[in-house]
């Protein structure tokens, strides 16, 4: 059977925060991921199934079961390593993918365990490489995050911390790169998630239904011609698609180049203390996410606006919570460091 | 795969967490080192940094490690290709002479975390596995580190690290964009980054060469010794570990400076890394702790023992280093081929000058024992996840070495036990031929904690307003702290002539916000109507999910006023419908509210009729709420 297009990623309408802070994770992939919030049916899980579409070629070592780049030799896996430490790798163009991560996901499956099939067959203990090894270098997506089972998390926890899956199960003692970007999705009516996981996420946007009605409209306009022939619509968005790729492509290239001022460095500082939000994670986001904004917008010095916007994806998870508090950014104390 | 991680030396601030790392590196007899402090403090990175600093073997333990790579098994290699019978090592001794680092030391099991510190103490253990028995010395430096906020470690694990410190985030702006500044530097080029600081780290790792190389001639004259003493008496510690930690720590902090002497500064800075986490308050002040009566023919369905409420206190009253009772009993009905308990003594228990003797019984994990605190513990009353064990409850989480004779068989870890073997053994005409040292069974979780349903009073009588907000307060912080056992809370309303569900049974708090966004109270009180509309509750409850067993907390002073057919007795028809409820042998607890001059006494009565815990209050507080709660929660 062959597969329906997804629908195409630009054709969403509104949205724009979850858009924008799923673009800047492509383009800087150490920025940390994204945790969407919201109803349900408010396209969360279709624009992140979506971003694939997006996502540019990058260079990996052919053969290579974690997709290692060829250019950047302290991540490489032992494998690589052994191979390719006196010799020039050879190279391949992958694009970046979507690993999902089934909320029913069992332990073994997500780190990976024995090969049984080699164990059998030749009496060798070797390591079948589990969903975190497909997720070096790609974004890692769990639906319904915050239902996921308490030792799954752990286990995320641990190789999230470090980019490095560690394996010591089995007979087995392996470890292998796993640097991804984590992008979940849930409803809060559903349950809360864990604090700690939740502050893994390098940023947080809500979403709601569209309440405008012309563009609820348009909304529903759109997805029944998707679903009435899912190929002539795409096709009708494929100019905007490649525009979109080309934006994301060329802020890539850009964002190496992008610098932050000590005025910045020290207002972001000054916002994490005035809003007292746990550890240094808050203060290092709120820089890379300016930066990765400044790319975004063809920029290689990042501004004020780009804090004050960083400030708006990057904070409001991280703010304490409080009984009779809803969990909210208290934005005068943003706007007033920034504006000082 | 080797790390190429931050350098040590770039870590900004944490000086005290440095010099304890240090310390530990320096002296493995210091007992090794946890660090605490909330998430994204760089707690870790600086730990994982210190893998540089020192030319030794560097073990990591993920969270998901099992038994046999943790301890080593049969290798099944060596059996297949020579035939021979051979341990291959586990990490506790790969780690022999080096560091066992451990990241997120508080989500590793309870077990686990328990056998690699007593086996360090004991410089050893005794393996027996596969029909093969070994004795194996071991010995090295536990470094760890937790994020207090997930979940804490049990007091018996917390004392037997010899160093702790705790790690504040840096409060400085300017020092905090430094931080920012060299970690984004770092990210965008992190070669560059180490080799600008290779200097620094070489100098340190020539420091620790240094002084470990000293340590040995480091002598420590008797007035130390006394002085020592008289810290660990201070602190009010268990037991003479600490004083051996303590000097050895100060040992170590001597060397490090470059001398062959210990001072008495050095032992105060020892101190400050070696006493916090065994330090023992005193008894906590009185408090109006509310009184709890048990019916007399109430079962031990519900009396969890009146322990003080301080779980939640990282420091509070560790216990005594006992060594946790082997339960043999529980294998009763094992084969031969099932491993037993075993322990062993230190061989080097004649030095007798490390640890004392209690110590030296060394526990070994599911295998051979059973784990005296698990995870569950914390989530459930004893009671009944005991009981909960062998039903097939709960998802399947990962596989273990059978404790007892299973059904409940985890076949995918069972093939994968006996996949290395295939070629080896005689199959006789099957495809696979599985032995029972292969069998693996599933240890299961609850997906969920456990619910509470509040019945609250919230009729016009003096303080309902006040008992209501101070209930809400109560539930949204159960639910804040609610994320690791995923308990739900409800809530039922009882007033006027009705009982209303406030709170469908949730585990989100923005729900409950919303929820218990307006609260009324006022009217008489339908006492009856409340009880039977928990008991509904309790229904719908029970058939989403049959091995559930809610917890009911009853509000209330025990008078009744409105009847639920009119003309009726009030208080008749609560006493029959507290019956009702008893014969679902639930937990209950009733927190009685009355007060003034007359005391009826009807909650207490009520709570007889209820089998249920009985507490009273003076007044009610979110304090004395939670009290209830956490007891209730065992």
């Amino acid at each position: 059977m062959k597969r329906q297009g997804t629908f195409p990623f630009t054709a969403i309408i509104g949205q724009e925060d979850m858009k924008k802070a799923l673009v800047l994770n492509v383009v800087n992939p150490r920025l940390g991921g994204v945790l969407i919030q919201g109803e349900k049916g408010t396209a969360k899980s279709t624009a992140v199934r979506a971003l694939a579409d997006l996502l540019p070629p990058r260079q990996c070592i052919q053969g290579c079961r974690f997709h290692d780049d060829p250019a950047d030799k302290s991540n490489w896996c032992d494998e690589c390593h052994e191979k390719y430490d006196n010799a020039e790798p050879p190279v391949e163009e992958l694009p970046m993918k979507v690993v999902e991560l089934p909320v029913s996901a069992t332990e073994d499956r997500v780190v990976g365990t024995l090969d049984i099939e080699a164990a059998i067959k030749e009496g060798k203990r070797s390591f079948e490489t589990g969903i975190l090894a497909d997720a070096n270098r790609n974004i890692l997506y769990v639906d319904e995050i915050n239902l996921l089972d308490d030792h799954v998390v752990d286990v995320l926890l641990d190789s999230a911390a470090m980019g490095i899956n560690t394996v010591e199960r089995e007979g087995i003692s392996y470890s292998h790169p796993a640097r991804f970007s984590l992008v979940g999705t849930m409803n809060p009516e559903e349950g809360d998630i864990r604090p700690q996981l939740l502050d893994r996420f390098a940023l947080s946007v809500y979403v709601a239904g569209e309440k405008d009605l012309d563009r609820r409209a348009e909304v529903i306009k759109r997805r029944l011609s998707y679903e009435d022939d899912a190929e002539a619509f795409i096709a009708q968005w494929a100019e905007e698609q490649k525009n979109e790729v080309h934006r994301i492509q060329r802020a890539m290239k850009l964002l190496p180049q992008v610098t932050t001022s000590n005025d910045i460095l020290r207002m972001a500082a000054s916002i994490s203390i005035a809003l007292e939000v746990d550890g240094h994670r808050a203060d290092i986001t709120l820089i890379k996410t300016a930066e990765t904004l400044a790319a975004v917008d063809g920029r290689t010095e990042t501004t004020k606006e780009d804090l004050r916007e960083a400030a708006r994806l990057a904070l409001p998870h991280r703010m304490r919570r409080r009984p009779f508090e809803e969990q909210k950014l208290d934005w005068e104390t943003v706007d007033k460091v920034i504006d000082a | 795969m080797k790390r190429q991680g931050y350098p040590f030396a770039a870590a900004l601030g944490m000086e005290k967490a440095k010099e304890a790392v240090l310390l530990a590196l320096v002296n493995p007899r210091a007992g090794g080192l946890l660090i605490s402090g909330e998430k994204g403090t760089g707690k870790s990175t600086l730990a994982r940094g210190a893998r540089e600093l020192i030319d030794a073997p560097w073990t990591e333990v993920p969270v998901s490690v099992t038994e046999d790579r943790l301890f080593g098994s049969i290798d099944a290699e060596a059996a297949v290709k020579l035939g021979k019978r051979k341990l291959q090592p586990g990490l506790v001794n790969e780690a022999k002479d080096g560091i066992l680092y451990i990241d997120d030391a508080n989500l590793l099991r309870d077990n686990i975390l328990n056998a690699v510190l007593s086996i360090r103490e004991a410089g050893g253990y005794h393996l027996e596995r596969d029909g093969l028995s070994e004795q194996r010395e071991t010995g090295y430096t536990v470094l760890a580190v937790m994020t207090p906020e997930s979940g804490t470690l049990p007091a018996s694990a917390l004392d037997r690290f010899g160093l702790f410190v705790s790690v504040e985030p840096e409060t400085d702006g300017e020092a905090r964009a430094e931080i920012v500044r060299r970690v984004t530097e770092y990210e965008k080029d992190g070669a560059a980054f180490r080799a600008k600081w290779e200097k620094e780290t070489k100098e340190l790792a020539k420091k620790i060469a240094d002084a470990r190389a000293l340590l040995p001639t480091v002598e420590v004259s008797d007035a130390m010794i006394r002085l020592s003493s008289v810290y660990t008496m201070k602190a009010n510690t268990a037991g003479h570990r600490a004083d051996i930690y303590l000097i050895e720590a100060a040992k170590a902090k001597a060397a490090l400076s470059g001398r062959n002497y210990v001072t008495p500064k050095d032992l105060e800075r020892a101190a400050e890394f070696v006493l916090p986490h065994r330090m023992r308050d005193l008894p906590p002040a009185e408090q109006p702790e509310p009184t709890q009566s048990e019916p007399p023919e109430q079962k031990e369905q519900q009396t969890p023992p009146p322990e003080p409420d301080n779980r939640e206190e990282l420091f509070s009253q560790p216990d005594a280093p006992a060594p946790q009772e082997t339960e043999t009993e529980s294998h009763e009905g094992n084969q031969e081929e099932q491993p037993k308990d075993e322990s062993m003594t230190n061989p080097n228990t004649s030095s007798g000058d490390r640890v004392d003797a209690a110590d030296m019984r060394v526990q070994l994990p599911p295998v051979w024992v059973e784990p005296t605190k698990g995870r569950q513990k914390k989530s459930g009353s004893g009671k009944r996840s005991a009981t909960r064990t062998d039903e097939r409850q709960g998802r399947y989480v990962r596989a273990e070495l059978p404790r007892s004779k299973t059904s409940d068989i985890a076949f995918d870890a069972t093939l994968r036990a006996a996949a290395p073997y295939q070629k080896w053994r005689e199959k006789n005409g099957l495809a696979l031929a599985i032995r029972s040292e292969d069998i693996r069974s599933k240890v299961r979780e609850k997906r969920t904690g456990n619910i509470f349903l509040f019945a609250v009073d919230a009729s016009g009588s003096m303080g309902a307003r006040e008992r209501m907000k101070t209930v809400k307060g109560v539930i949204l912080k159960i639910l804040l702290e609610a994320y690791q056992k995923r308990d739900r809370v409800g809530m039922i309303a009882f007033r006027k002539n009705q009982a209303e569900v406030l709170l469908p049974v949730t585990k989100s708090v923005d729900f409950a916000q919303k929820k218990l966004a307006t609260m009324p109270t006022g009217g008489k009180t339908p006492l009856a109507k409340g009880l039977e509309k928990a008991e509904d509750v309790l229904d719908t409850i029970y058939r989403q999910d049959p091995l559930q067993d809610p917890v009911l907390i009853v509000i209330t002073d025990g008078r009744a006023t409105t009847p639920l057919v009119p003309g009726g007795d009030a208080t008749a028809e609560a006493m029959n419908e507290a019956e009702r409820l008893a014969k679902r042998k639930l937990p209950v607890a009733v927190i009685d509210t009355e007060n003034g001059f007359v005391k009826l006494g009807l909650a207490k009565k009520l709570a007889k009729k209820m089998e249920a815990s009985y507490f009273r209050v003076d007044k009610l507080s979110e304090d004395s709420l939670l009290r209830v709660w956490r007891k209730m929660s065992r």
